[in-house]
């Protein structure tokens, strides 16, 4: 599996490496803006992300923008949002109410912070990329 | 008061809540490890940026800089830090520099607190 981690907060994005990093190859974005710029190299290689843990609140280009851009850049492609990586937004609990109905449409699930090893398992479980 | 507000207030005065933190982490101490390590050393320069953003009474660095150290202070079970920052980001949000630098000096006593636990667990748990 190829991940792309996308964290400003360095103990969430270490603790996020901790874990992903038996599941496959894992690059690592600090922003929105640098998480656009390997999705769009990963498109041009044809070898595209299968999994993006995408922060939210980020400064720069934010998870959102981002999310918008890489599903823009998915598309221009010719690849579905269905077909295309599957997006985890990550936020703290508190910011929850920040996750707007129409950028629900666009990613594959969330995940509350503080990070919990359990629940990014359960997660990539629900999305079916680990058994 | 209910039991609920009794356990949230319970909650965010916890300095380093230890089981939580292990919880996430899976048990696994060699992630502890290095999670505390880094924020040991990340901390310090975040509230140091926090501290020159107050100065500056630059808002948006003060949001991002207190949900910075809100993210982290989660990660590690530091429970009245985190409760701290997040109001400091709410009180940025509202551009309120009174209640930010009223608040301000609690969250440096919490992290004080937190720093203290944390080197004591890391030079004595072996």
């Amino acid at each position: 599996m190829k991940i792309l981690i996308v964290e400003d907060d360095l103990t969430s994005r270490m603790l996020l490496l901790e874990f992903l990093r038996d599941y496959g190859q894992t690059h690592v974005a600090i922003n929105g803006e640098e998480a656009a710029e390997a999705v769009s190299i990963s498109l041009e290689q044809k070898d595209p992300y299968d999994l993006i843990c995408l922060d939210i609140m980020m400064p720069k280009v934010d998870g959102h923008e981002a999310l918008k851009k890489i599903r823009e850049m998915e598309e221009s492609e010719g690849i579905l949002s269905t077909k295309g990586s599957k997006i985890v937004m990550t936020t703290a609990l508190d910011d929850l109410k920040n996750v707007t109905e129409s950028y629900k449409n666009l990613c594959d699930g969330y995940l509350a912070k503080p990070i919990d090893g359990k629940k990014l398992i359960g997660e990539l479980k629900k999305l079916e990329l680990v058994e | 008061m209910t039991d609920d507000d009794y356990s949230e207030k319970i909650m965010v005065s916890t300095p380093w809540n230890y089981e939580a933190m292990m919880e996430r982490m899976l048990h696994n101490t060699s992630i502890a490890d290095t999670i505390i390590k880094l924020f040991l050393k990340d901390a310090p320069e975040q509230l140091k940026k926090l501290n020159n953003a107050i100065n500056d009474e630059n808002f948006k660095e003060i949001r991002q800089y207190s949900h910075s150290i809100k993210g982290s202070a989660s990660n590690l079970g530091g429970e009245a830090m985190r409760s701290s920052a997040s109001d400091m980001e709410q009180f940025a949000l509202k551009k309120d520099l009174n209640r930010i630098k009223s608040i301000h000096p609690t969250l440096l006593a919490q992290y004080n607190e937190l720093e203290e636990l944390l080197i004591d667990y890391v030079e004595n748990r072996d």
